[in-house]
């Protein structure tokens, strides 16, 4: 080993690569025809928000219907019944954030 | 003797790692120092853990916190190696279920953790606890509590832009811990109140949402002075949250000006939370905020700062629990 040589650790509990080696699945060209998920945290107006946003979308295109979760908690993530159902009915999803 | 498991890289010189680690997002911005095997070891051989024993575990990120990532990060954070028992006890008080890394480090409010120091290890390592023990110049506070942010940056992945999702941020969250003035103090201290023999060292965390001071140097009771602390919160509120249950918590941390009025009355914290509940939580109005604080026990009060202002600092919480873990010292 050179003189100034250092061997050190790596602090991670992984790769910090800010690109999730999950790929994303492609976005649809248009809403016709789909179920859209609608999730609410719970803060505020929300929930509001997202039926107000969902009509604006019906009027875009004809969606064929909604699933529309609202967690349980602001904490958390929705609950696993919830990550079901949506990973099975939607097409697409659409997440409130907020805190 | 039981391998390490973390990757090793090879730089030529310290300025080469300093590059490397910022350039790979391993840092908070600040140099590090260089975590080397022997100095890994020698942190992990003052609490005699084991480099895979977990500490704690993100479920939503799907990361676990083993000593050997704790002992890595508090390396570089720049600890001794004899603070490293009490980061032990910090990570696993923020990584309790409760503790809610996942909202408390994601959030887009920029919550900080709060790391509260109790028992005989403070004045061991010398944790400040009197004049300026929020802010910078004392190695203890400093380290231990950037060991921590470091361990939520590095192992938990909360790092700005990607999980950490801070519209602002805090200055907070390069450090922020101290330790319970317990010899100034006329209360049981914290971690007494909360189960922990006296002779027990603990760690407590407690997520801050927002963190202000009640100033008054008019008042000359403990009401005026509790009245001054109930406007300033009640100027925030503090919201619930159904999960959490009932025990959401407040951390009030109370200066010298102010506690000597308790002291001369003799007002004990029991005391001082029967005045501040039921004042805290009414209902909202008038422009206040309740605090949905499921008890009295809920609000934590705790002796620290130094003298000058007649201040009380409020920590007000976001979604978590204060966790208190004892500090584990091995042979004791």
């Amino acid at each position: 080993m050179a003189h100034n040589e250092i061997v050190a650790l790596d602090p991670t509990s992984g790769p910090l690569d800010r690109k999730d080696p999950r790929a994303f699945p492609e976005r649809p060209e248009t809403l016709n025809g789909a179920v859209v998920g609608l999730v609410a945290n719970g803060l505020g107006e929300g929930q509001k928000m997202m039926d107000a946003l969902y009509d604006e979308l019906n009027k875009e295109a004809e969606i064929l219907g909604s699933v529309r979760v609202l967690k349980s908690s602001v904490s958390v993530p929705p609950d696993k019944q919830d990550w079901e159902r949506l990973l099975s009915e939607v097409t697409v999803a659409i997440t409130g954030m907020g805190g | 003797m039981t391998s390490l498991n973390a990757d090793q890289h090879t730089f030529s010189d310290y300025s080469s790692l300093i590059e490397a680690y910022h350039e790979r997002g391993w840092t908070d911005g600040l140099p590090v120092v260089p975590p080397t095997e022997a100095n890994v070891r020698s942190f992990l051989d003052h609490t005699g853990l084991a480099p895979d024993d977990i500490l704690g575990g993100v479920p939503t990120r799907e990361v676990t916190c083993t000593a050997e990532h704790a002992a890595i990060n508090a390396v570089m954070a720049g600890c001794k190696p004899e603070y490293f028992p009490v980061v032990v006890a910090a990570v696993r008080a923020h990584l309790e279920e409760k503790g809610n890394c996942h909202s408390t480090t994601g959030t887009l409010s920029g919550a900080s953790q709060c790391l509260i120091i109790n028992g005989p290890i403070r004045q061991e390592l010398d944790v400040a606890s009197r004049a300026g023990c929020f802010g910078p110049g004392f190695r203890a506070n400093a380290t231990i509590g950037r060991a921590l942010r470091l361990i939520i940056r590095n192992v938990c992945r909360a790092i700005p832009g990607f999980l950490d999702r801070a519209s602002f941020s805090t200055p907070a969250r390069y450090s922020f811990c101290f330790g319970e003035d317990e010899e100034e103090s006329p209360w049981t201290p914290l971690h007494v109140e909360r189960g922990f023999p006296a002779e027990t060292s603990t760690a407590t965390v407690h997520a801050v949402m927002t963190m202000v001071a009640a100033s008054d140097s008019r008042s000359r009771n403990p009401e005026g002075v509790m009245d001054s602390i109930v406007k300033e919160a009640r100027l925030r509120g503090a919201g619930g949250d159904k999960w959490l249950g009932d025990e959401l918590n407040i951390v009030l941390v109370v200066g010298p000006e102010h506690r000597r009025y308790f002291a001369e009355s003799g007002m004990s914290k029991s005391q001082m939370r029967d005045y501040l509940w039921p004042r805290m939580t009414k209902k909202s109005g008038n422009g206040e905020r309740r605090l949905k604080l499921g008890k009295p026990d809920n609000i934590l009060i705790v002796s620290a700062g130094g003298p000058g202002m007649a201040e009380t600092w409020l920590l007000l919480p976001h979604l978590a629990l204060a966790i208190t873990k004892q500090v584990d010292l091995p042979g004791r």
